[in-house]
C-alpha cells in the first residue's frame, strides 16, 4: 500500500497560490468586478475573508450598468474568455473612465481572464479600441474546483455540447491541462487507461504538453497509481437515468450549485436563521437571496450529510430517525448527570450537540422536500418505465407511456429523458417509431424544438437505427441490471438506481477486477477506441514500482483518478465512493474529476437550443 | 445543416417565408422527415393566422397541441375537430386533450357524452 489517502485539497492550495501571486502583483487596494458565472466556483477557492486579507475591498459584477464609485487604485475585471463578456466590460470600463476623469487618483485597471487568454477577446477589446486601457491582461489558469477531498469538477457545463455539438476541442484542451497541473502535484501517473474518443484526444494533448514542458518536470513521488480517463460518449445512459441517492436527486429537483443548493424557503422558517450547519465559505456581499430561497450548503465536512449524501434515497429515512433519536438521548444524558463533572462535561459538549441537531433537521426538512416530489405527479410511474428499458423490455416500439406524457404535456425534458434513455438502449430507434415521436413533440410543445431534436440526433442521443443493438451484450456481460439489490445496505453498486449500475464505473469497476482483457468484447461494442498506455517515470522516481509497464497489476490498493470528460453524475460518484469502501478487498481507492457534475437534465438543457418565441 | 440560421432568423411574418426555404432546403439535402415536419408548421401558421381573424384570438407561436387545446377551451369543437383530421393526430392523445380542456373550461356535459 502506498499509504494515506490522496487528498484534493492540495489542488485548492496550489491554486490559492496562483490567486495570491497575481494579487499580490499589483500592490494597492483593489476592487474586483465578478464576472458573475465565476463568483460561485471561486467561492471555492477563496472566500470574501480571505480576499480582503489581500487588500481586495470592494466586489461588483460585470454588469450592463454603471460601476459604483469607489476609491481603490486598481479595478481587476475576472471574467471567462467569452466575447460579449469583453462587450460588457467595455461599456464599464468607458463609463468609469469618464467619470473617475475629474478626480486625480488615477485608476488602474486589470483584466484577468480564467482559465486561459484568448485571442478573440482582446481582438475585440481592441476593436472597441479600450485594449490599452488596461494596464495588464493576464490569464489565471484555474482550471478545478475541489468540491469534496475525493471530488474536483471543472466548472464547465458546457463541455459536452461543445465537443460533440460544435465539435470544439477547447473542452479537451482544458482537460488535458487540468490534468497536468494534477500530475504537477501529485506527480506523474503512471498507468492510464481510458475509453472513448475524447479520452485518447486528451491522452494525445498530454504527450504533447508533457514534451513542451522538456526536461523540467516536478520531481514528485507518483501518488496516483492509475488514471481512469472516461469520455461521456462511452456511457450516455447513466446521465439520462433517475439518480436515486440521496444528493442525485437533490441534484436533480434543486440542482446544487458549487456545493450549495437552493430550497423553497418557507419550510425552513422555524428553524432560525443560523442553519448552515457546515462551515460557511460563501459569504458574497451582493449574494442575492430571496426571502422565498433558502441556500444551504452541502458538504462531506458535515458529518450526518457525508452518511447519506450516498445512500439510496429509501435508507435515508431510517437512518435519520436513527440520527434524531440519538439527538434525543443525547439530550437526555442531561437528567441522568449528576456530579458535577459530569454535568460539566455535558455542557462543554453542548454547542457540538447543538450543530448535530440543526444538521438532523436541516437534513429531514429536505429529505421532506424529496418525498413530496418524488409522490406527486409522474416521478413513480416514470422511474418503473426507466427501469424496464433498463432491463431491455419492449424497447423497439413506440412507448405508450411515453405518447400519455405529451399528451399531457408533461415537462419536455422528463418526456426527452426517457425517449433517449430509450433510444441509447435500443442503439437507435427504428425510424418509424422516431418519426413518431418526432411528430408528437412538435406538434404538442410547438414546433421550435426541432433544432433540440436536430442537436439531440447529432450527438447520437436520438437517432434512426442503424446496426442491431449492443445493450442486451453489454448489460449481460457486465450485469448492469441487478434483480435483487439491498438498497438498505448496499452490496453492489447498482443500488444507486435500484438496480442499474452505472456503465461507466461497471467498466472501472472490472478493470480493478479481472481487467479490461476479460472483456473485451463488451469494449468493441462500445464507442470509441480503448486506451491503455504507461507513463515512463524518471529514473530517479522509479524505485517505487519495479516496472511500469505491467498493466493488469495495477489492482493492488493504491489510488485511481478517475476522469469524467463530459460531466457526471451523483450517482456515479456515489458507486465510485462504494467501490472505494471495498479497498479492503485489494481494489484502488478512487478520486473523481469530472468537467461538470451532472444531472438527466441539465445534461438536456445543454444540449437543447434555446429560441425566445 | 444550414438550415439551421433559417429558423434563428425567423420572426414574425416573415418567417413563413423562410420556413418555405427550409424547407427547400431539406428537399435538396434529402431529409424527408424534416421537409414533412416544416410543411405542416407552415400549414399550421396559416390556419393560426385564418383562426385569429375568424375568432379574435391570438393563436401564433402556439403549438399544435395548445391551439387545439384553446380551441376546445372556447368551445369550437368543429374547428378543432378539423384540425385533427387535418394534422392526423392520433386517437389516444386527442381524447387526452379533449378530457384535460372539458375538464378544464368546466364543459361536464361534453364529458359525459364521452
Amino acid at each position: 500500500m502506498t499509504g494515506g489517502k490522496v487528498d484534493l485539497a492540495l489542488i485548492k492550495e496550489a491554486t490559492r497560490l496562483d490567486l495570491i501571486n497575481l494579487l499580490d502583483s499589483v500592490p494597492g487596494t483593489k476592487a474586483i468586478v465578478w464576472d458573475e458565472k465565476l463568483a460561485g466556483p471561486f467561492s471555492l477557492v477563496a472566500d470574501y475573508s480571505f480576499l480582503r486579507t489581500h487588500d481586495v475591498c470592494k466586489m461588483f459584477y460585470i454588469t450592463d450598468n454603471k460601476l459604483p464609485p469607489s476609491t481603490v487604485a486598481h479595478i481587476i475585471f475576472l471574467a471567462r474568455p467569452l466575447t460579449r463578456i469583453m462587450d460588457k466590460i467595455n461599456q464599464q470600463l468607458r463609463m468609469d473612465e469618464v467619470q473617475g476623469g475629474g478626480n486625480n487618483n488615477k485608476k488602474e485597471y486589470h483584466l484577468w481572464l480564467v482559465p486561459r487568454m484568448s485571442l478573440l477577446c482582446e481582438q475585440r477589446l481592441e476593436e472597441h479600441q479600450v485594449h490599452g486601457s488596461f494596464s495588464s491582461i493576464r490569464e489565471l489558469p484555474l482550471l478545478l474546483y475541489r468540491i469534496e477531498s475525493d471530488l474536483a469538477s471543472m466548472e464547465l457545463p458546457m463541455c459536452y455540447r461543445d465537443l460533440h455539438l460544435n465539435k470544439d476541442p477547447t473542452g479537451l484542451f482544458l482537460v488535458a491541462q487540468a490534468l497536468m497541473t494534477i500530475q504537477g502535484v501529485f506527480g506523474l501517473i503512471p498507468n492510464i487507461f481510458g475509453k472513448g474518443e475524447a479520452a485518447t484526444k486528451v491522452y494525445d494533448l498530454m504527450v504533447r504538453l508533457r514534451r513542451e514542458m522538456g526536461g523540467n518536470e516536478p520531481q514528485v513521488t507518483p501518488q496516483i497509481e492509475q488514471l481512469i480517463l472516461i469520455d461521456r460518449s462511452v456511457d450516455l445512459i447513466t446521465p439520462l437515468a433517475t439518480q436515486l441517492t440521496y444528493e442525485g436527486l437533490i441534484h436533480q429537483f434543486f440542482t446544487i450549485n458549487n456545493c450549495t443548493v437552493k430550497l423553497p424557503g418557507e419550510k425552513f422558517a422555524k428553524s432560525g436563521p443560523s442553519n448552515t450547519s457546515a462551515p460557511s465559505s460563501v459569504d458574497f456581499p451582493e449574494d442575492t437571496m430571496t426571502p422565498q430561497t433558502k441556500t444551504i450548503q452541502l458538504s462531506g465536512a458535515e458529518v450526518l450529510h457525508a452518511e447519506i449524501r450516498d445512500c439510496n434515497f429509501s435508507a435515508v429515512g431510517p437512518k435519520l430517525s436513527r440520527h434524531a433519536k440519538s439527538v434525543m438521548a443525547l439530550y437526555d444524558e442531561r437528567h441522568t448527570a449528576k456530579t458535577v463533572g459530569e454535568l460539566k462535561q455535558f455542557v462543554q459538549r453542548m454547542p457540538q450537540l447543538e450543530q448535530y441537531k440543526q444538521s438532523v433537521a436541516t437534513h429531514t426538512t429536505i429529505a421532506e422536500l424529496l418525498k413530496e416530489k418524488i409522490s406527486c405527479g409522474q416521478f413513480r410511474p416514470a422511474l418503473q418505465m426507466e427501469q424496464e428499458f433498463l432491463k431491455g423490455l419492449d424497447t423497439d416500439k413506440v412507448n405508450p407511456f411515453i405518447e400519455d406524457l405529451i399528451a399531457q404535456k408533461e415537462p419536455l425534458n422528463n418526456v426527452l429523458r426517457l425517449m433517449c434513455l430509450q433510444c441509447a438502449v435500443n442503439g437507435g430507434l427504428k425510424p418509424r417509431v422516431l418519426e413518431h415521436y418526432r411528430r408528437d413533440l412538435l406538434h404538442t410543445y410547438g414546433f421550435h424544438h426541432i433544432l433540440t431534436l436536430e442537436n439531440l440526433a447529432t450527438v447520437r442521443l436520438l437517432y434512426p437505427q442503424e446496426a442491431r443493438s449492443t445493450y442486451p451484450t453489454v448489460r449481460k456481460t457486465l450485469h448492469l441490471t441487478v434483480d435483487d439489490v439491498s438498497e438498505q445496505d448496499p452490496n453492489d453498486m447498482a443500488y444507486v438506481h435500484s438496480g442499474y449500475a452505472p456503465l461507466s464505473c461497471r467498466l472501472v469497476e472490472y478493470l480493478a477486477g479481472p481487467g479490461w482483457r476479460a472483456i473485451t468484447g463488451v469494449l468493441q461494442h462500445l464507442p470509441g477506441p480503448t486506451l491503455t498506455e504507461t507513463q515512463q517515470l524518471p529514473s530517479a522516481l522509479r524505485q517505487r514500482r519495479g516496472s511500469g509497464g505491467s498493466v493488469s497489476s495495477s489492482g493492488e490498493g493504491g489510488t485511481a483518478l478517475v476522469f469524467f470528460i463530459g460531466g457526471c453524475t451523483y450517482s456515479e460518484i456515489a458507486a465510485l465512493r462504494f467501490l472505494s469502501t471495498r479497498g479492503d478487498q485489494g481494489g484502488p481507492e478512487y478520486v473523481i474529476a469530472t468537467t461538470k457534475i451532472i444531472s438527466g437534465d441539465l445534461f438536456l438543457d445543454s444540449l437543447s437550443e434555446q429560441l425566445e418565441v | 445543416l444550414r438550415i439551421k440560421e433559417a429558423y434563428t432568423t425567423a420572426r414574425t411574418d416573415t418567417r413563413v417565408a423562410l420556413l418555405q426555404s427550409a424547407t427547400g432546403l431539406f428537399r435538396k439535402g434529402r431529409s424527408e422527415a424534416q421537409q414533412q415536419l416544416t410543411e405542416e408548421q407552415i400549414k399550421l401558421y396559416r390556419i393560426q393566422v385564418r383562426l385569429e381573424e375568424s375568432y379574435q384570438h391570438s393563436f401564433t407561436d402556439l403549438s399544435l397541441h395548445d391551439t387545439v387545446h384553446q380551441l376546445l377551451l372556447s368551445g369550437q369543437l368543429k374547428e378543432a375537430d378539423k384540425l385533427r383530421s387535418e394534422f392526423k393526430i392520433p386517437e389516444r392523445r386527442y381524447w387526452w386533450l379533449k378530457v384535460i380542456a372539458h375538464a378544464e373550461a368546466g364543459h361536464w356535459d361534453e364529458l359525459v357524452n364521452f
